[in-house]
């Protein structure tokens, strides 16, 4: 078993094959070897840690991803899993927070479902529904934004 | 909230990179931090491609109800565009996919090199003929080091462009340039004891080059192909080459041969592309038939590894010796298209039968040699046909009997203009004899202007068979 311990001092246990997913993790056990004490994760609040936690504890059994560096087509993002879906399915803000702390841990395939989930949040939409689903200001000018368009006359008549 | 505002780069950027550069397009809209951070991503701009896309429009009925069409979209990307691209993408970008380029010129293909756009690894610009041979011929060498899949078809390049391929392009893999009118044999390079140079060089310049490892060569609809361009293909790339079209060129089957015999020593060619071969021997040229019936055979020893191959067009050059010929040698044999051949029948199908088992696509239309008996055994021996095509044939219903009692795997199956069938065949095709037959399988059934065939069999079909299944029919006279 593994304890990990969230930027506000609650402690989570989990076991050794739900902790190395995090690659973070994985180096510090390999590094320090195991001990009692439990690892400080100073940048994950503890209401996060436990969500990161739950998609851990549902993956501990898939075989490490595939590393894509070939990328020259757009990514794929929607062949989310169902129990993904719905794990995902949260507010704004703590898809933030597990983003950034996925990133932080290092949880590739974490942070692929929240990059995908965000992605799907913008496609599709006028800039204006766009600015509407993250409470954006519109701070052009009008002239500005006709130069945009003629910058990006390519994308038109879609 | 912001994601672009409240999550670092990395993570800004990986998900923009699930967008395409349309979408991208629109976010641009969003405010100036969302404008100025895409602008400035390189990366989220590396993959140009743009061509033809379907878009749903909503269309109203007579009746005033609303119904949603697809229709096909075109864009046009000009020049001020690539420039636009280029800039944002720089060094990043990796693919340029225009399917069909009408309005982009030298000027815009130039900015590729003003921008240091130095890592292309997939240039593809179609059907634009503003591009000149000289200006692609210079640009090559400034932004070609990567190149690895080029497809150039239906533009006016010329040799020039070609050799400036052969000289800075390491990767090249795979080339595309059907329909290019002006491309000749001096495209491409002499292969000599002393080294490799090319049609303009004098002798003494011969030089150590080494040329790309290339895969695949287009060169469909080039009027100026002929056998000595082959010749000096299989020469220049027979080590690698997997496949090869030059159908619709001036290619004769010496051409073929000669192919054949240069890959004999270093063979890896699965896959030969030859479809309608224009064998372009004007009037009262035509070379001696024994000829070129040699030179087929040569070929068919010389390419065992051989999976596909079209090699069709009326013509009386495929006979039964090359089925036969090609069915020994080449056991792994999976597609073949040798519709037309007037001299190809039952001895053709039965060689195929006992060599190869693992034939899956076949098309015998139109050799009207070929009767029931041959079809008879050919069902028997290639049981995992998945395809074949026998319109036009004077086969009769026990051959469609011998179809639904041993194809097992049967999808597409094609009996147009067979007027000796009837229904009963048909019901045969579909039921066999103990009611199976290939019913589950077929997913298309065609016996258009088969006239002894009644037109009941059709709703009998629909009934039994997949209900995506497609039935064409039609009756009537011919």
């Amino acid at each position: 078993m593994v304890k990990l311990q969230s930027s506000d001092n609650e402690e989570f246990e989990v076991g050794k094959n739900v902790a190395v997913q995090s690659v973070l993790i994985k180096n510090l056990l390999e590094d320090l070897g195991e001990s009692e004490e439990a690892i400080p994760l100073p940048n994950v609040t503890g209401k996060v840690l436990k969500k990161v936690i739950e998609y851990c504890e549902h993956h501990k059994d898939d075989p490490p991803p595939l590393r894509d560096d070939y990328d020259d087509v757009p990514k794929r993002s929607d062949d989310i899993e169902p129990w993904d879906e719905k794990f995902i399915k949260v507010d704004q803000e703590l898809l933030f927070e597990i983003l950034l702390a996925s990133n932080y841990m290092d949880i590739k395939p974490l942070l692929d479902l929240g990059c995908k989930t965000v992605a799907n949040m913008i496609r599709g939409k006028t800039p204006d529904e766009i600015r509407k689903a993250f409470n954006i200001v519109d701070d052009f000018t009008p002239e500005e934004k006709e130069q945009i368009r003629k910058e990006n006359e390519w994308a038109e008549d879609r | 909230m912001d994601p672009v505002e409240r999550l670092p780069n990395d993570i800004s950027i990986a998900i923009f990179r699930h967008l395409s550069i349309h979408e991208l397009a629109e976010c641009m809209l969003v405010s100036r931090r969302w404008y100025y951070a895409l602008d400035g991503w390189a990366v989220l701009w590396k993959n140009i491609d743009m061509g033809f896309h379907h878009v749903g429009v909503q269309k109203t009925n007579a009746d005033g109800s609303e119904r949603e069409e697809t229709t096909v979209k075109m864009q046009l990307l000009q020049d001020q565009h690539l420039k636009v691209l280029a800039r944002r993408a720089g060094p990043a970008l990796a693919r340029i996919a225009l399917f069909f380029a009408p309005l982009l010129s030298d000027d815009g293909l130039q900015t590729l090199a003003v921008f240091g756009c130095t890592n292309i690894r997939h240039l593809e610009v179609r059907a634009s003929n503003r591009i000149s041979n000289a200006v692609l011929g210079a640009l090559i060498p400034k932004i070609g080091a990567h190149l690895e899949v080029v497809a150039l078809s239906t533009t006016d390049i010329a040799d020039y462009a070609v050799q400036s391929l052969w000289l800075s392009s390491p990767r090249l893999r795979q080339l595309d340039l059907s329909h290019c009118r002006y491309i000749t044999c001096d495209a491409f390079p002499v292969v000599g004891a002393a080294g490799i140079r090319f049609c303009h060089e004098a002798a003494a310049d011969q030089q150590r080059r080494t040329l790309p490892g290339l895969q695949s060569l287009t060169l469909r609809c080039c009027p100026q192909i002929d056998d000595r361009s082959v010749r000096r293909i299989t020469a220049a790339f027979g080590g690698t080459l997997q496949h090869i079209d030059v159908s619709l060129t001036r290619t004769t089957v010496l051409g073929l041969g000669a192919l054949a015999m240069g890959q004999r020593a270093k063979t890896e060619l699965r896959d030969v592309g030859m479809r309608d071969i224009d064998f372009g021997m004007a009037a009262g040229a035509r070379r001696e038939a024994g000829l070129e019936g040699r030179s087929l055979l040569m070929f068919a020893t010389g390419v065992p590894q051989l999976a596909r191959l079209a090699l069709c067009g009326e013509n009386d050059t495929v006979t039964d010796e090359f089925v036969a010929a090609l069915a020994r040698q080449c056991a792994g044999l999976q597609v073949l298209d040798i519709h037309d051949s007037l001299r190809v029948g039952d001895d053709g199908l039965r060689a195929l039968a006992q060599q190869c088992s693992g034939l899956r696509d076949l098309n015998v239309s139109g050799c009207m040699e070929c009767t029931t008996s041959g079809v008879i055994e050919l069902v028997r021996g290639c049981v995992d046909l998945e395809e074949l095509d026998l319109s036009g044939l004077r086969i009769e219903d026990a051959a469609l009997s011998a179809i639904g009692d041993h194809l097992r795997r049967l999808s597409r199956l094609s009996l147009d203009l067979c007027w000796r069938i009837t229904q009963a065949g048909i019901r045969a095709v579909v039921e066999g004899s103990n009611g199976l037959g290939c019913v589950f399988t077929l997913t298309e059934l065609s016996f258009v202007q088969c006239s002894r065939v009644d037109e009941s069999v059709v709703d009998w079909c629909r009934q039994r068979l997949k209900p995506e299944a497609i039935i064409r029919c039609r009756f009537g006279d011919v």
